[in-house]
């Protein structure tokens, strides 16, 4: 059998994973639709009961220090424990830093994971790697984003795309290009949409969602059918990266004149007490066209918070007084009450909706930092521990998964790496990650990420 | 891409005896938001305001006491030599009140 989501798929060649690949792969990547768009289009699923989630990610670019958020240790010395106190949470035993008193009222609706490492690299760009494809890799092997690999499993819902980034993709983070947020070999089909304007602006409008000036829906369509034309005619010598062309083509296109789409990413359609709610800046902003986004269809919304790490208040906490220099100011002024806010209106407004239960939040980084500040006030890069986590979904809130020693600097109970987090989000979405399977590149049928789910997150 | 703070933020505070309660921060730019308190002019507390919309400053020796609500307001993340903000601030979201024991 086949799982998409919670039903159970007849396959045609039998019941085994190893069938499966032997037989379904093929099918798959020859017709070049998503599995589910087929299975759906077959009568062989039924979206409503296979009870598929969605997700938004928030990442926090930059990354902020185990010790001053999510994992204090108040016992440590004044080197270590930094400057920030620990408040009690709506969970018996569970602390996080006093800079998010809203988020330690909703507690027991999250489960962080405090025993978070990896071992390639310390530049953000590994983390992020790790984090958005559950991979480390280089230029000859570009791995896809995890929304990419959920549009490629499902498809888009109505005329919005499957898979979003807001406001826009990680741009320079020191170290090179590789930021994970894009589709890789699944094509152009599959590459996230984003947003590429920033929602907190006024006069804010999606550039991509507007016809051009002088040029009427009427004459955009005409243009429609002569590329048509021309693409048929291309269509008889080349195959597979014409279909991809064609399926980013005909987003694009439906994007361009979906009324669907139009009202979607419309923020001025939304209460102005709701829009203070999250906040009148960049991120808050995203975090309500997330949830827009979500509940008008789109599957997977990934939020940066922040594109960059220099010349801007950001997590990067080196206080190294140039370019980089965030220290505990930043954190306190800004950055942990802007995330607090924003971050728990999310939670909220998804639950006042009944979307809490369908939708996994997840909360992702690069790395830790040092457990030891530095000589300047800050702390610099540390992959060997740091905390994430998740709500919604079926994930068990108020819980701690994993633990760190006394100052923060390595596991020591449940260890997690970044393939697991990803294992557990498809798991919350309710892929069945041994009998769901992707075309890879040369369309040999891989498995969406290496690695299992975190058992203890689900009830 | 350059962090955005739409609008200003605007605050109805109101006095009860020693208690100062805040309404809903209209055009709330997130950030924090924290009570400014000083006594015969002098700055005495700083106490955050988001999480509790009042607070009740607890200095109770003789003195004028004035209070008002304060957002930090983002610029830019330069700061001096002594690691003090050099653009952004806090800035005034609420008429101050004030009381005398």
């Amino acid at each position: 059998m086949l799982n998409i989501g919670s039903e159970k798929l007849p396959l045609c060649s039998g019941p085994s994973r190893r069938s499966f690949l032997t037989a379904g792969a093929a099918g798959i990547a020859s017709l070049g639709l998503p599995l589910f768009e087929k299975l759906k289009a077959a009568g062989s699923v039924d979206e409503k009961k296979a009870k598929i989630k969605n997700c938004i990610t928030i990442f926090l670019v930059g990354s902020p220090g185990q010790l001053d958020t999510w994992d204090m240790k108040p016992d440590a010395p004044e080197n270590v424990r930094g400057k920030f106190k620990p408040t009690k949470t709506n969970v018996t035993g569970v602390q996080i830093c006093e800079h998010f008193p809203l988020m330690a009222k909703m507690m027991d609706k999250v489960a962080l994971i405090r025993s978070l490492h990896h071992k390639t690299g310390a530049t953000h760009e590994n983390g992020q790697r790790w984090m958005m494809t559950g991979h480390d890799f280089n230029a000859d092997s570009v791995k896809p984003h995890i929304g990419s690999v959920v549009s490629r499993v499902f498809g888009p819902k109505g005329d919005l795309p499957a898979n979003v980034i807001l406001p826009g993709p990680i741009g320079n983070t020191g170290a090179g290009p590789l930021h994970g947020q894009t589709a890789g070999y699944l094509g152009s089909a599959h590459e996230p949409f984003f947003l590429n304007d920033d929602p907190a602006k006024n006069n804010f409008k999606v550039t991509d969602l507007e016809v051009p000036a002088g040029e009427s829906a009427s004459r955009l369509d005409n243009r429609k059918r002569l590329l048509e034309q021309v693409d048929d005619m291309q269509r008889r010598t080349e195959t597979k990266s014409t279909t991809m062309h064609d399926a980013a083509y005909q987003r694009a296109f439906r994007l361009l004149t979906s009324t669907e789409a139009k009202r979607a990413f419309n923020l001025g359609e939304e209460k102005n007490t709701v829009r203070d709610r999250y906040g009148r800046n960049t991120f808050g902003q995203s975090c309500l066209m997330a949830r827009r986004l979500i509940e008008s269809g789109v599957r997977f919304v990934t939020v940066n918070h922040f594109d960059t790490v220099f010349n801007l208040s950001c997590w990067d906490m080196h206080a190294d007084g140039g370019g980089l220099n965030n220290t505990y100011l930043d954190y306190e002024r800004m950055l942990c009450p802007q995330f607090d806010w924003a971050y728990t209106a999310l939670l909220q407004d998804l639950q006042d909706r009944g979307m809490l239960e369908d939708t996994v939040v997840a909360v992702l980084s690069e790395f830790g930092r040092t457990p030891q500040v530095n000589g300047r006030g800050g702390r610099d890069h540390y992959p060997a521990a740091w905390t994430n986590f998740l709500a919604g979904g079926n994930i068990k809130g108020g819980q701690v998964i994993g633990a760190t020693d006394k100052i923060g600097s390595r596991p020591i109970d449940s260890p997690v790496e970044p393939p697991q987090i990803l294992a557990s989000i498809y798991h919350a979405m309710g892929i069945n990650l041994d009998t769901t399977m992707m075309p890879g590149p040369g369309d040999r049928p891989v498995r969406l990420v290496e690695a299992e789910p975190i058992r203890q997150l689900f009830s | 891409m350059e962090q955005k703070f739409d609008g200003t933020p605007r605050a109805e505070v109101q006095l009860t005896g020693r208690k100062v309660t805040r309404g809903t921060v209209k055009d709330d730019w997130g950030l924090l938001i924290r009570w400014l308190i000083r006594k015969n002019g002098e700055e005495v507390a700083t106490p955050p305001a988001r999480a509790n919309d009042s607070y009740e400053h607890p200095d109770t020796t003789a003195g004028t006491y004035t209070i008002v609500l304060q957002s930090w307001k983002y610029v830019s993340y330069v700061k001096d030599a002594k690691g003090e903000f050099t653009a952004s601030q806090f800035v005034d979201i609420s008429d101050v009140v004030s009381y005398s024991i």
